[in-house]
């Protein structure tokens, strides 16, 4: 059985520095929807459309529109002429699923996400009320929640409306708020401080792959510095451009180094711990990734990947499958070699959370 | 490898399916993104993508040989290099460097060519549609029909993202 350690009760935990970390008042949260939509028409009239062309988009057949914003990089005012244009769309009818629908009518590609309105209402304000992250929050299913919330939220709070009642127009104001800069900034910080185990963890069998967690953690830490500084769009691959609108040479200047190849492990995971500065002690939660399946034998578990990829470990007593609880719980910097084993071969997937200090 | 080649139904079934649907959904789009960000003057971003770019076009040929069918977001240990020469793989990452200082239309020649190296291993006979094309989307689904059944007989996971039938939450 492998050793798990359960962390303390969750009641009034003490809270690392990193999560009080207030960031600024925003200039990406606070451009006008002046400024949002001189961006937009200057888009659409570069391809000999208008607004209200872009407005007809938003009923993809799902029900009117409750409201309807544009949104993603050509708003953030990092688009390019091979950008999607970004549509979206709450609307009163909980059957829609998250299948993307993309449309070609602006000779360019058109990406309408509808969702169903109570829910992301409830996610949203869940955004301001939930303690994340947590242990029990961080397994592969509460991660990607919590993304597509942040993802969904920052979208619709950073874009402009383009349709919608007074009360959604109104709702959709008040998510600008400084509590939506902190926490985008929690989130980069907790994948910073996850790249970093995950390099750590990596590291002895496959430096290679150490290497490029190593640098996701720098360039997660780098957002996290670019959102509390005020550039909350929530797509990573606009990092260096955050930091140009920042002038930010520093953090420029480590990307460029770390794209050349230049930075050794080492030296990125130094960055890593400086850019991130105390963060405290963080506790890990490894569950099965998806299509795992085990196969106790006499020494130990067969480990196995869609019956195409297999690993045997000597620990037994395992989870069965995905779904069926936590490999191991503990001090992040402290796996037992069978868990890091496990992970190298790609079988876990990895969460953390700052450590809850045992009462006294 | 030789696609049509393969010791086992598994690898040779999920190589074709998956590293068609990973080429087609992930490899044209972070490409697009390497044309747009060097064309808009963006050098850095446009490297950071053609990592990305590399690191997808490697992934789908590691996956004739030891490379992880699924790369759900956030999976901290998945190795886009699993499978694949380290030549190959050093190879791939100086590409991708070379844009800081040679980003010009000769080296986005070079990433498309890489690319195009990884679908024809893939060994399909006609191009793999483009599905940021309002045609490409069509041809895709059939695709995807090809696959579907013979994926879910043998257990593997569907080309299409998983979620993308679920509610949005």
């Amino acid at each position: 059985m492998v050793a798990r350690r359960r962390p303390a009760p969750r009641e009034q935990p003490p809270r690392e520095a990193v999560l009080s970390i207030a960031p600024s008042a925003s200039p990406a949260a606070s451009a006008s929807d002046d400024l949002l939509r001189t961006r937009l028409e200057a888009f659409l009239t570069a391809r000999s459309f208008g607004l209200d062309d872009l407005v007809e988009e938003t009923d993809q057949g799902h029900g009117e529109p409750v409201i309807a914003v544009a949104a993603g990089s050509v708003l953030a005012g990092f688009g390019t002429h091979k950008s999607d244009l970004d549509l979206l769309v709450l609307v009163d009818n909980d059957r829609v699923t998250r299948m993307p629908i993309t449309s070609h009518r602006f000779g360019t590609l058109l990406d309408v996400t509808v969702r169903a309105a109570a829910p992301a209402k409830a996610a949203a304000e869940a955004l301001t009320t939930t303690d994340w992250p947590t242990l029990d929050r961080v397994d592969n299913a509460g991660w990607n929640h919590h993304r597509r919330s942040l993802n969904t939220t920052s979208r619709m709070a950073l874009g402009l409306p383009l349709k919608g009642g007074d009360d959604w127009l109104a709702w959709q104001r008040g998510l600008r708020g400084p509590w939506l800069g902190r926490v985008l900034h929690r989130w980069w910080v907790a994948e910073a401080v996850r790249m970093r185990t995950a390099a750590r963890w990596l590291a002895p069998a496959n430096p290679a792959l150490a290497a490029l967690r190593a640098r996701d953690a720098v360039l997660h830490a780098l957002h996290a510095r670019a959102t509390e500084a005020g550039q909350w769009y929530f797509n990573a691959k606009w990092l260096p451009e955050k930091l140009r609108v920042l002038d930010d040479g520093d953090g420029l200047a480590k990307v460029t180094a770390l794209l050349a190849g230049r930075v050794t492990l080492d030296t990125a995971l130094s960055w890593a711990d400086d850019l991130l500065g105390p963060v405290g002690h963080w506790d890990a939660a490894v569950h099965w990734a998806p299509g795992v399946s085990t196969w106790p034998v006499d020494t130990g578990t067969v480990v196995d990947r869609w019956g195409i990829r297999a690993v045997q470990t000597p620990l037994s007593g395992l989870p069965a499958a995905p779904g069926d609880g936590t490999v191991w719980t503990g001090p992040a910097d402290a796996p037992p070699p069978e868990v890091r084993d496990l992970f190298a071969h790609d079988m876990l997937w990895l969460g953390v959370a700052p450590a809850v200090k045992e009462a006294p | 490898m030789s696609a049509a080649a393969l010791p086992d139904v598994r690898r040779l079934i999920g190589y074709r399916a998956h590293g068609a649907a990973r080429l087609v959904l992930e490899g044209h789009a972070a490409l697009e993104d390497v044309e747009g960000s060097l064309a808009a003057g963006q050098p850095e971003t446009a490297v950071l993508m053609a990592h990305e770019l590399i690191q997808i076009s490697l992934s789908i040929r590691g996956l004739a040989t030891a490379g992880e069918l699924s790369w759900p977001q956030g999976q901290a240990s998945f190795d886009p290099f699993a499978g694949v020469d380290p030549r190959e793989v050093a190879e791939g990452e100086a590409l991708a460097a070379r844009g800081l200082d040679h980003g010009d239309e000769a080296w986005l020649e070079e990433l498309r060519a890489h690319l195009a190296e990884t679908e024809s291993r893939l060994g399909y006979p006609e191009p793999l549609p483009y599905v940021r094309s309002g045609a490409g989307m069509f041809k895709a689904v059939g695709l995807v029909r090809t696959w579907a059944a013979h994926l879910e007989k043998l257990g593997l996971p569907g080309v299409l993202p998983g979620d993308w039938a679920l509610p949005g939450d």
